[in-house]
């Protein structure tokens, strides 16, 4: 069977699926392996099953997976009737999976570089225009490290940093209608009106440490609001990727102390705006405020 | 389970099982038993690091009064009340 070599979230994969969004790499020893097995045991419900080391679940018509140990995905196609939707859960819950069983601390929203050292992380409920946002700076300049899914590491000495995940971003069609030809996008499986929008160009292949990280909501002004305390956690707890997975997995008390690290260490902010606001005002803010040399 | 209400003689300790982490003044702290979150106010913060050992109410009571400007009775009633709710919420134990 054809293995074939993706870089996602500063880890390399060795895949026997294709996986279409991911950046390819040539051949060489992987951190983790995916590989089609049959897993027909595992598909007794459709609920996310798991324990210390390993998550499992079968999404009916798709695909099941098994996700061991922080470098394993078994995947089981013998079901599959939408491709295109077995890749968005390979790349989003299952590759999420092993980002948590590697103790990463891992957070529903996106990363834009803003120089060669830093990044700002966006987070928000969906439509809150997390995509939006990144497509904006993107087409103002700026890489983006992430879309969704936004990986955190810590390092010795408590620095946060944010690993760069794949190079394409998800936006819905009114938005993407703006910005590009449709006709050259590849819409995202079932979702018919969101689609894929090809980041390589602008893509930042090195992680970034962590400057700030902003909880996007739609509101009547643009206000931007520091938050701390128990109030910082609360939101901020709120934007962990797939909490259930942290669970299942046993790992509660690390991600307490990641989330607690990240609140104390970087700028966190609520940005609330009005849907229709230009993207320039909120540019502005994000790479002014206290920095200086943003990328051009 | 009923729990006796606590009167100045209780002596409370910390559950062993708890998580906790000063932010900016303010304190979370998450039960690893039952997987809830908690949040506690400065005054409340203030309270809870106290509690590094066992301490009975009374002298808790009395630390209190050394830093803060607050007289005897409202402030055993408000401790007392706080202290209440964090064994109701299985944050503190009743030292036997």
């Amino acid at each position: 069977m054809t293995n074939y070599f993706y870089r996602a979230f500063n880890l390399i994969l060795q895949s026997d699926v294709i996986c279409p969004t991911l950046e390819v790499v040539e051949p060489q020893k992987a951190d983790v392996i995916i590989q089609q097995e049959c897993l027909s045991h595992l598909q007794t419900d459709h609920q996310y099953h798991g324990h210390p080391g390993r998550l499992f679940f079968h999404i009916p018509g798709i695909a099941t997976f098994d996700v061991r140990d922080g470098n394993t995905i078994l995947i089981d196609l013998s079901d599959c009737e939408d491709m295109a939707l077995a890749q968005v859960y390979l790349t989003g819950s299952a590759l999420g999976s092993i980002l948590h069983q590697r103790g990463l601390l891992v957070l529903h929203g996106n990363a834009i570089a803003l120089n060669d050292e830093e990044a700002v992380i966006f987070v928000g409920q969906s439509g809150a225009g997390k995509s939006t946002t990144a497509n904006a700076f993107m087409r103002a300049g700026f890489e983006i490290l992430s879309d969704d899914v936004s990986a955190i590491e810590f390092d010795a000495q408590g620095q946060a940093w944010v690993m760069p995940a794949y190079p394409s971003i998800k936006l819905w069609l009114d938005a993407a209608e703006r910005d590009y030809d449709i006709n050259g996008l590849t819409p995202i499986a079932h979702r018919e009106n969101k689609f894929y929008v090809k980041a390589e160009a602008k893509f930042c292949h090195g992680k970034r440490k962590v400057k700030a990280v902003y909880l996007l909501e739609a509101g009547l002004d643009f206000e931007a609001t520091p938050l701390q305390g128990v109030k910082a956690f609360d939101e901020l707890h709120q934007q962990v990727y797939r909490p259930y997975f942290v669970y299942l997995l046993g790992q509660q008390k690390q991600c307490f102390t990641d989330i607690t690290r990240l609140a104390k260490s970087v700028e966190f902010s609520k940005l609330t705006r009005p849907l229709n606001h230009s993207h320039q005002a909120l540019i502005n803010l994000v790479t002014q405020a206290k920095l200086s040399g943003a990328t051009t | 389970m009923i729990l006796d209400k606590i009167n100045l003689e209780t002596r409370l300790k910390r559950r062993p099982d708890l998580v906790a982490s000063n932010m900016d003044g303010e304190t979370v702290m998450l039960d690893m038993e039952s997987g809830q979150y908690f949040g506690m106010d400065a005054i409340g913060s203030v309270i809870w690091d106290k509690l590094q050992m066992p301490t009975s109410v009374a002298d808790l009571c009395h630390a209190l009064q050394a830093e803060f400007e607050v007289d005897a009775k409202t402030c055993e009633q408000d401790v007392s009340e706080f202290l209440q709710e964090l064994v109701e919420n299985g944050l503190l134990e009743v030292v036997e």
